[in-house]
């Protein structure tokens, strides 16, 4: 049995006299009364009258219920309004004073988000009225806030509403008229200070107000603690917490963190680690922690409630990639087949579009479902068919309803089985929503997305802590602590910047006025005795205390707190050193990659096409990943059209063009006036095809400006084909099956045109940059157009590039003689090309050959032929490992 | 000591006068404002009216560190050891005094101190003017903002051009210029996003933006047609005859010729840009087409040898001309100059220019407050949105005292330390705070910086500022200019060195509007050491880095041999330029302190791990899941992979044959025990690996994110595969990242995660050389050490990247403000004059820099500098390489091979290998866990979690929605009222009541039902009254709620010991005794459904209820002896039910 978190014996005398005891928070008053129970327990009393000791917020919740009940009519004016209400009010309050900012020079005004600062307007007004600033000061000292207090105060009265201080306010004149019977006495315990509104109505509520003093632990011994850093501090603090549970397991072990929201996730961690070492391990499932620890998660950060307020952003037209795949790799709707859901993520993802639109994804898991089953895509249009009832404005209950039901046809919180956490998970959720619909109170119908974002809101605003089991190490922040009693103490982060704390006063109040005051943190003086007396509780808080600090911020050195220099150094090796130790390694084995096993084409099926030459050439592992083990990445997606889809519409349109004029001479006979209106018809139609393609990008002017572009860069190129021998275009876009070297190829030409002396060209186009220099060489890393050549059946004459972009409209390629096209030469020897035509086709083949051999050999050592291609193939990094290889060389040379 | 410059350094601490100080390298600068900060606490109210901005937190820490340590010396009355700690301690025992004075407790307190960096202090004033700067909430700055600025311009680009509005107009005008594409729109507008702080305030002062802009081209043409027409003033007359001359013998065809412009030229054009013409002609007639002077006059130019015949003086013509060439080539500075005209833009932009620059005009701001609005909503920000928020929120011509008002303290007094690498935003967020400082009215600004030392142009630093604040004033305050000379850092050997070779290196005029300053001289307090202080390693025609890497190594071990204590630093201007020294440095055997430079994306631990993440979190990351299955702790081996993961040959009728499918591999690790093909050890492998993956991805999003990923990991041995301890410890910093990118279990925004592994480094070695360091030079700024190597002098920085947009602020000699901004051209167009100004400019400024930064390097060295280079023979340095910079004053030396100059020359020999066979660096293997490796320990499973996970099937059963839960909120909360009702009548008594009273209490009723959230309160209210009114007639309800029964208590608190031994407590409506019984009282507000008779409604209550009314009973019998009666209460239906 761990000892209680109180030493009761020091409240006793108060209790039995049934003494009011207050104290600053629930966990105080919990934990006295527990160890007022575990007092009577041990005097072998199975039941006793709950001592009279209260948070002082639930004790003045009870007076005003008390106020009510006596039908007071003062408390008929209205009723406290819940935190996300007062909120709100204070929003519309700021909206409706209607300031707007004026940016630098005064010209373009950025208007002030209400949102931002309704919070601090709250925090100033709470302030004001519990410093008991009257309307007059307010008026005069901070005029702006007036302002914007005034219409809250409108608001307030409108909808029948007060706030908590008025509330105080009002019980404290029930006292002064006797209303509520004036208590013999209160206690009070562990205040660190009290507002004058609180002071007043405690003083008012009975006339003997008493303090519970501080008691010494016995054996006091406090040392501090020097450590690298946070990290470092908060592994410390967790080791010996660890190791004292161990040493007496009736002990309470406090660990006291001031950043405990932000550090909370590496405590959990590291004290899981200390606590339960296989925690970790996926077969074991999440349990409660085995540590009490007063810091939770938003309950929008839990898994279950965000994917709830994820999966209603599906009302939006239109959300980014990322967050569709986020929802498709969720397990808490529906079934979760991963099948379905990874090949629904790819085709979504092979869209490249940045932000796709709803209906989008609905579709393309509706395709997905054709082929793989599934009741996915009738979830979502059913949840589209709700969607499309929705009204444009309603009540929060009725959008809760709305909502609700939307989460029923998806089927959330999924099928997989709950475990206890996600249950609590669950429970919590119905509480936001309870919560939720207080905002009719405020009458005031919501659009689906102010409903949506109210939703959003108050689930961040929500804490959700696990339920755990009563533990002796308790991880506490820095005002959470105060009045218990620990045996062993550790308090973090006492460097001098902490130590006071730096002020961060209001910044709606008058500064002075705030000093003058003296309201919380905003005078010097007032911190630093603060502190002192924190540090004086802590101290008497438990027999054994420690106070660490961190040397350093990233690399900004820090110091302990003059506050400490009298407390001695712990004698270091008194601390247990179980730092983080590095498990053994293991011997490894090496296992041989260079081959893999040879292609057998009964067995597996490879998708053909000239990039396994290509891949082959450049790296042949990559070759055999994309090949034959499918190692391909989606594209990354794009805002507007990538290289690829602006390549697509131009070669589209061409082959339409082409379609249409079937040789040179038909263009040439067009005049300018029909060619032009030919060109632009021929764009017209070819976007209207292809701007489903990007639904999400083609909008009436996009596609006016796109015309423009394709029309311009087609009648330039158009005029370049003017200037060539006379020819006919005999296939346009024609896909050709055949295997080279034994490896099926599957390919698409863009155009073959046919000279007046019958010769053939192949033609492909290239809307970016292109280079011929890489159909060369032992390995040539682009052999599209030679392996075009050394498939046709026809004889070919020449192969081309033409390149069609803004910028540069040429042909580039190698022909059996130069005057065929302008821009192609005939291989003459120089820079690496072989003599002639025929010893590059010669060439050509014998290159490819050996490619296509190694590839069907299996052969996939990793290795890179061309730096260009490994960066190009970066996304294959992870799967080659070719950062166990020597480090990537600068391609920089030396010298100059 | 004597100290060259000890007067200047007394008048510095002069409280009532302003300065702008100019610190050198190692001239103590950090003291002097330490010393300043003390003497002004003695002057001031309270500490906080004395600011301090810093470049860096560290340097804020460091300074603050300083100044207490100062102040507990004279607070513990420790004697000063030196004079210059005597003149410390003197001021902090005044500082001490005053703070006993006014009751500081700076000690205590030494938050007081307002020690910041210039963003620190912006993020202060934003938030105490919450107001005026429009930051409400606290906003947190964003490491990586760019996925929010993507999204903006996202928004805010396809709907404005579809809604064809003017801003509808303006993106179509951009995004004909280029060539529709999008993606470079988001592009070009990202960066301006990114660098808003330099044309924001620009854009919203131009009213008219076209004439605005225009001005500054004009301007900027003046300035420097304005320093020619100085320089040439003397020879202005002959100048103009000859070249009217000229221009009236240019033959026919070369009439083109600017010369031509001079015609009828009686005197110098004016310094005006319509006479640009005129001065390119002139330019033209002086400098060849390379821009060095003319040395050859002909008649191509207008210098024929003969007009119409006469040769004489055709002749006279051109010997004068050729003696005014000569004469104009002792002008300093004017060759520059006249090449400068040559690139001047003109003073106006083309009509195609403006359109693109007014589109842009008319954009950039709407983006810009869009993406105010944006971070607000987000409660996120970037740097600048604070830097901005703070020059809002200190409004425009501010009235000083309205602004010390608005502050929670007057600001008497700054201090502001690297003002060289201050940016104009920032500079004039100084000047609205000075705003009204006069001197001598008891405030103060103190500005120290080093010109020489400026590193941060590619952040916008613009040394001109510095220049400015020296010469011109700032607002009323005229900064007095002080010069430290005094080097307390390095010996007399490495100054004189430094003080002969750097006026060449640096440029010979000042130039505020491109930040060149001239070297200034130092002078040395630390006595010369015994030979040559500075060595120069040249290797000459070397085909790699490795010779300069072993010397490297052997200077390393020199210095270690002389003095082991000392520190040693190698600084290289990228970290790129350093692989082959650290691995000849780990050859060696040293062991180094290295600050980011070895980054994690590009270790192979860290890349499986990111694997391993992201294949859990997308089965369909198929690259991800294959690496995971080639990963060490697995290791499959070609045959096996293919095994797994290959797509076998279609069905006959399978529709889809023409495409090949690839399973899912998730899918084939389920049934991996039944896959032909893999072998023995692949299946021993998969038998350990596949059941730890499929559970992971069961799990999914339960466990915290690193635990889930980091658990798997361990389970599948993975730190076992690692091949050092550092590989483990560099896999802890991923985990540490991954779990600050938590979001309910996975990551949210994948891209911004890894562009966050991708600026991870490597952590210092713990068990590195405390005295070895590696690291670039801009991480050695403020830093010393006792020897110095600069390896790489060669290498060039990284290349900037290709800016779509190039625009420039410049500092005029007027100390105005310019913004020149040059469009990108037209797709496919070439580039116009004005960008190949700003584009001349910006490369003007790069190699300015890289003289500083050399100039940074070498006065890191206290005693020793060795600098290295690789050079190919008779070739000059590469253009912006440090050696670019260095080598005019050095040639000399190398040619003389001058005292600690080494030349090696390679000679193929020497290095034994021939380099035309060098091998490809090629894998043929990978390493892995052997196949029957097992964990080294099982997890222990607790009994108490039984949950588990299930066995290896993909999907599970279902759930409840969890909505039949009681969302009848309305009964309920009646429920809590009427008990609140019932327990206020017994204790009023219930013969008080009458209709009367429930009418009067009704209102209060109500407020408590809408206080517990409910909105329709008619229906429940009406139950109330139903209720209450029953009981006012009822005699049970007479009984029940009788107050003067014994031992009464209504809603009686009852603490009791729970089956595991703790304690709880009971709440008891109602208890009384009664006839010697204890009777206990359950109410209940439930009545009969429709369905349901009067007897099925009791039976379903009762049994409800009934345990927990024993249990109560059990509770009393404990604490008295008497028979106990239970019962429950329905006021609404006026039935007691006695159990
Ligand atoms: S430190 Fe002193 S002067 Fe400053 S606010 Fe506090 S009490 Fe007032």
């Amino acid at each position: 049995m761990m000892r209680p978190l109180f030493d009761i014996a020091s409240l006793r005398e108060e209790i039995e006299r049934g003494v009011q005891i207050l104290t600053p928070n629930q966990r105080l008053a919990s934990k006295i009364r527990q160890a007022w129970g575990m007092a009577q327990q041990q005097q072998n009393q199975s039941c006793w009258a709950r001592p009279a000791v209260d948070a002082i917020e639930s004790w003045l919740d009870e007076q005003w219920q008390r106020c009510l009940d006596l039908g007071y009519p003062s408390a008929a004016a209205g009723y406290p309004a819940t935190p996300e209400v007062e909120l709100m009010l204070w929003e519309r309050a700021i909206e409706t004073s209607n300031e707007s900012m004026v940016d630098l020079a005064g010209e373009t005004a950025v208007s002030l988000q209400p949102g931002n600062f309704a919070r601090q307007a709250k925090d100033a007004y709470t302030i004001a009225q519990r410093w008991q600033m009257t309307d007059a000061q307010l008026t005069e000292e901070a005029p702006q806030l007036w302002r914007w207090v005034d219409a809250f105060r409108g608001e307030l009265a409108r909808h029948r509403l007060i706030t908590p201080a008025d509330k105080v306010s009002i019980i404290c004149r029930a006292f002064r008229e006797q209303v509520l019977e004036p208590l013999p006495q209160i206690h009070l315990c562990a205040f660190g200070s009290l507002s004058p509104l609180y002071l007043n109505l405690l003083e008012q509520a009975s006339g003997t107000l008493t303090q519970q003093q501080p008691v010494k632990a016995a054996g006091q011994h406090a040392c501090k603690y020097p450590c690298y850093g946070e990290q470092q501090e908060l592994e410390a603090a967790v080791d010996w917490a660890s190791a004292k549970q161990q040493a007496d397991p009736e002990a309470r072990i406090g660990i006291i963190i001031p950043e405990l929201p932000k550090l909370r996730p590496s405590v959990e961690r590291l004290l899981r680690q200390q606590l339960q070492p296989d925690y970790q391990h996926p077969e074991l499932p999440r349990t409660p922690p085995p540590y009490n620890l007063s810091a939770g998660l938003a309950l929008s950060e839990t898994p279950l409630v965000s994917t709830a307020l994820l999966l209603l952003e599906l009302n939006r037209p239109q959300l980014p990639l990322e967050t569709f795949c986020r929802i498709l790799n969720n397990p808490f709707w529906t079934d979760t087949d991963p099948e379905l859901r990874a090949e629904a993520e790819l085709q979504l993802r092979k869209l490249a579009q940045l932000n796709p639109r709803s209906s989008e994804f609905r579709y393309r898991v509706s395709r997905v479902e054709e082929r793989c089953g599934g009741t996915m895509s009738s979830r979502l249009e059913k949840f589209e068919t709700l969607r499309r009832e929705m009204p444009h404005s309603a009540s929060y209950q009725q959008w809760l309803a709305h909502f609700s039901a939307q989460l029923d046809v998806l089927g959330w919180p999924g099928e997989r089985t709950l475990d206890s956490i996600e249950y609590q998970q669950q429970q919590h959720w119905l509480n936001l929503l309870e919560r939720y619909q207080q905002f009719d109170q405020l009458a005031q119908p919501a659009t689906l997305f102010q409903a949506l974002r109210q939703l959003q809101q108050l689930a961040s605003n929500m804490v959700f802590q696990p339920e755990t089991p009563d533990a002796a190490i308790q991880v506490l922040g820095l005002l959470e602590g105060a009045g218990l009693r620990f045996d062993n103490l550790w308090v973090m982060g006492l460097d001098d910047r902490r130590w006071p704390q730096p002020l961060t006063p209001n910044p709606l109040l008058p500064f002075a006025l705030q000093r003058a005051l003296k309201m919380p943190k905003s005078c010097p003086q007032q911190e630093l005795q603060l502190a002192q007396a924190q540090l004086a509780g802590f101290l008497s808080a438990a027999p054994d205390v420690i106070f660490s600090f961190s040397q350093f911020d990233g690399d900004q050195p820090l110091q302990p707190s003059e506050l400490i220099s009298d407390i001695p150094f712990l004698n270091t090796d008194r601390l247990p050193g179980t730092s983080t130790q590095v498990p053994a390694l293991a011997q490894l084995e090496t296992v041989d990659c260079e081959r893999a096993p040879p292609l057998n084409l009964a067995d597996e099926t490879i998708g053909g096409g000239t990039g396994i030459f290509r891949h082959q050439a450049t790296c042949p592992f990559n070759a055999f990943a994309i090949h034959r083990l499918g190692a391909r990445q989606p594209p990354q997606p794009n805002l507007g059209l990538s290289p690829l889809e602006r390549g697509n519409l131009v070669h589209e349109c061409l082959e339409r063009l082409w379609r249409q004029l079937q040789n040179q001479q038909q263009l040439a006979a067009l005049d300018d006036n029909s060619l032009r209106q030919l060109v632009s018809d021929t764009v017209r139609t070819t976007l209207q095809t292809q701007s489903k393609m990007r639904a999400d990008l083609f909008g009436p002017a996009f596609t006016t400006i796109e015309q423009q572009r394709l029309e311009t860069l087609l009648l330039d190129w158009l005029e370049l084909e003017k200037t060539r021998p006379p020819f006919q275009v005999i296939e346009l876009e024609n896909t050709l099956h055949s295997e080279y070297a034994g490896i099926p190829l599957r390919m698409t030409i863009d155009r073959i045109d046919q000279l007046e002396n019958g010769e053939q060209l192949v033609l492909d186009y290239k809307t970016g940059s292109a280079s011929i220099s890489r159909w060369l060489g032992e390995r040539p890393e682009d052999p599209q157009m030679p392996l075009y050549l050394l498939t046709r059946e026809q004889p070919t004459a020449a192969i081309a590039f033409a390149q069609i972009s803004a910028g540069e409209q040429k042909f580039q390629g190698f022909a059996e003689s130069a005057h065929l096209l302008p821009g192609v030469k005939t291989p003459q020897g120089k820079k690496g090309e072989p003599e002639s035509w025929e010893a590059l086709c010669e060439h050509w083949q014998q290159a490819l050959r050996a490619l296509g051999e190694e590839f069907k050999q299996g052969y996939a050592p990793v290795v890179f032929f061309s730096p260009t291609a490994r960066r190009y193939q970066a996304e294959l990094e992870p799967l080659n490992r070719a950062a166990e290889l020597i480090a990537e060389n600068d391609s920089e040379e030396y010298g100059s | 000591m004597n100290i060259a410059d000890a007067s200047q350094r007394t008048l510095a601490l002069d409280p009532n006068r302003s300065f702008a100080v100019a610190a050198p390298a190692g001239s103590g600068k950090t003291e002097l404002l330490t010393q300043r900060v003390l003497r002004l606490l003695a002057t001031v109210d309270a500490p906080e009216e004395i600011l301090c901005m810093t470049f860096t937190r560290k340097a804020a820490g460091e300074m603050r560190q300083r100044i207490i340590q100062a102040l507990r010396k004279a607070a513990r009355g420790e004697q000063p050891g030196s004079e210059h700690q005597r003149v410390t301690q003197e001021l902090a025992q005044a500082a001490l005094e005053r703070d006993r004075e006014l009751d500081w407790q700076l000690l205590h307190s030494p938050n007081r101190l307002r020690i910041l960096t210039i963003d620190g202090f912006c993020l202060n004033l934003a938030r105490q003017l919450a107001l005026e700067s429009g930051f409400g909430e606290q906003l947190e700055p964003l490491d990586n903002p760019d996925p929010h600025y993507r999204q903006v311009i996202g928004e805010l680009l396809l709907p404005a051009l579809e809604k064809q509005h003017e801003l509808g107009r303006a993106v179509a005008a951009l995004l004909n210029h280029l060539d529709n594409d999008l993606n470079r729109l988001e592009a070009l507008l990202l960066e301006l996003l990114q660098k808003r702080e330099q044309w924001l305030g620009h854009m919203y002062q131009a009213r008219n933006a076209r004439a605005y802009l225009e001005h500054f081209l004009g301007a900027t043409s003046e300035e420097v047609l304005g320093k020619a027409y100085h320089l040439l003033a003397p020879f202005g007359s002959d100048l103009a005859l000859l070249a009217d001359y000229a221009a009236n013998q240019l033959p026919d065809d070369k009439k083109h010729l600017a010369i031509s412009n001079c015609r009828g030229l009686a005197g110098l054009p004016t310094a005006q840009a319509p006479s640009l013409p005129q001065w390119l002609g002139l330019c033209e007639l002086l400098l060849t087409g390379q821009n060095d002077w003319r040395a050859r006059l002909d008649k191509n130019i207008g210098f024929p040898t003969d007009i119409n015949g006469d040769k004489t003086s055709a002749k006279a013509r051109k010997e004068a001309m050729t003696a005014l060439l000569a004469a104009l080539q002792e002008v300093p500075g004017l060759r520059d100059c006249l090449e400068d005209i040559r690139f001047l833009p003109g003073d106006t932009y083309p009509d195609s220019q403006w359109d693109v620059l007014n589109a842009l005009c008319q954009l950039l701001p709407t983006l810009a407050a869009l993406l105010s609005v944006h971070f607000q909503q987000h409660r996120v920000c970037d740097f600048t949105e604070i830097t901005l928020a703070a020059l809002r929120a200190l409004g425009n011509d501010e009235e000083p005292s309205e602004l010390a008002l608005k502050l929670d303290y007057r600001i008497r007094h700054i201090l502001t330390d690297e003002f060289q690498d201050t940016s104009s935003i920032q500079f004039e967020i100084l000047k609205r705070l000075t705003a009204g400082w006069q001197p001598g009215d008891g405030h103060s600004l103190f500005i120290v910086g080093d010109a020489m030392q400026s590193l941060y142009g590619f952040r916008n630093a613009n040394v001109g500022l510095f220049l400015e604040a020296r010469s011109m004033p700032i607002g009323q305050l005229q900064l007095e200019p002080l010069d430290l000379q005094v080097n307390f850092r390095s010996q007399a050997g490495l100054i004189d060195w430094v003080n002969q070779r750097f006026p060449e290196v640096f440029p010979a005029e000042e130039n505020i509007g491109r930040g060149a300053v001239p070297y200034s001289q130092a002078s040395a307090v630390h006595p010369p050491l015994p030979a040559a202080a500075v060595t120069l390693d040249a290797f000459v025609d070397f085909p790699d880095g490795s010779a300069e890497a072993e010397r490297v190594v052997e200077l390393v071990a020199q210095a270690k041999q002389h003095d082991p204590e000392a520190s040693i630093a190698i600084l290289v201007r990228n970290r790129t330029h350093l692989t082959d020294i650290l691995a000849a440095l780990q050859q060696a055997g040293h062991r180094w302190q290295a600050t980011d430079i070895d980054p994690l994306s590009n270790r192979m631990p860290v890349i499986d791990l990111m694997s391993l993440t992201r294949a859990l979190l997308s089965p369909a990351d198929r690259i991800a899941w294959l690496s995971i299955l080639r990963a060490p702790w697995c290791g499959l081996d070609l045959a096996d992979l293919l095994a797994l993961s290959k797509s076998a040959p279609p069905d006959g009728d399978d529709p889809s044959h023409s495409k090949n499918r690839f399973p899912l591999l998730l899918q084939r690790l389920t049934m991996a025990d039944q896959l032909p093909g893999l072998s023995t050890a692949g299946q021993t492998i998969l038998q350990r690996v596949a059941p730890v993956l499929i559970q992971a991805w069961q799990q999914r999003q339960r466990k915290p994110l690193r635990c889930w990923i980091e658990g798997t990991w361990l389970a599948l041995g993975g730190p076992q595969a690692l091949s050092s301890s550092t590989d483990y410890e560099q896999c802890q910093q991923y985990l540490a990242l991954l779990e600050k990118h938590d979001s309910a279990g996975t990551i949210a925004d994948w891209p911004s995660f890894e562009k966050a592994v991708q600026s991870l480094y490597a952590r210092p070695d713990q068990n590195a050389d405390p005295n070895l360091h590696v690291m670039t030079i801009h991480k050695a700024k403020g830093l010393e050490f006792d020897t110095v190597i600069l390896p790489g002098l060669n290498r060039r920085p990284r290349s900037d990247d290709a800016q779509l947009l190039l625009w420039q602020e410049q500092v005029g000699s007027d100390g105005e403000n310019r913004l020149l901004i040059g469009p990108p051209a037209k797709t496919g167009e070439d580039a116009d004059d004005l960008y190949r100004y700003l584009d001349r400019e910006r490369k003007l400024k790069t190699r300015l820099e890289t003289a500083r930064v050399l100039y940074v390097a070498v006065t890191r060295a206290i005693s020793r500098l060795h600098l290295l280079y690789n050079i190919k023979e008779d070739t000059a340095p590469a253009a912006n390489s440090l050696l670019a910079s260095l080598w005019p004053a050095i040639q000399q030396d190398v040619e003389q091979s001058s005292e600690g100059i080494h030349c090696h020359k390679y000679q193929e020999s020497t290095s034994g290998q021939n380099k035309t066979a060098s091998v490809m660096p090629t894998l043929t293997n990978i390493r892995r866990l052997p196949p029957q490796w097992m964990p080294p320990h099982q997890p222990q499973r607790s009994s108490a979690a039984a949950e588990g996970p299930a066995g290896s099937s993909l999907t599970t059963g279902t759930n409840a929605s969890g909505r039949e839960a009681d969302l009848d909120y309305s009964a309920r909360h009646t429920g809590t009222v009427l008990h609140r009702i019932l327990r206020q009548i017994t204790l009023e008594g219930l013969e008080q009541w009458s209709q009367a009273t429930i009418r009067e209490r009704l209102p209060f009723w109500e407020v408590q039902l809408r206080q517990l959230g409910l909105v329709e309160t008619a229906e429940p209210l009406q139950r109330l009254q139903q209720a209450v009114s029953n009981c006012l007639g009822d005699d049970t309800a007479r009984w029940l709620l009788d107050h003067r029964h014994p031992r009464s208590h209504c809603e009686f608190p009852l603490g009791y010991s729970g089956a595991d031994g703790t304690t709880r407590t009971a709440i008891v409506d109602r208890t009384f005794v009664y006839d010697d019984t204890r009777w206990i009282i359950d109410y209940k507000s439930a009545e009969p459904t429709e369905d349901e008779s009067l007897e099925q409604f009791l039976w379903r209550q009762r049994t409800h209820y009934r345990e927990q009314l024993d249990h109560y009973a059990r509770l009393f019998s404990a604490m008295e002896e008497l028979p106990v009666k239970c019962a429950l209460y329905f006021p609404l239906i006026q039935k007691i039910d006695i159990l």
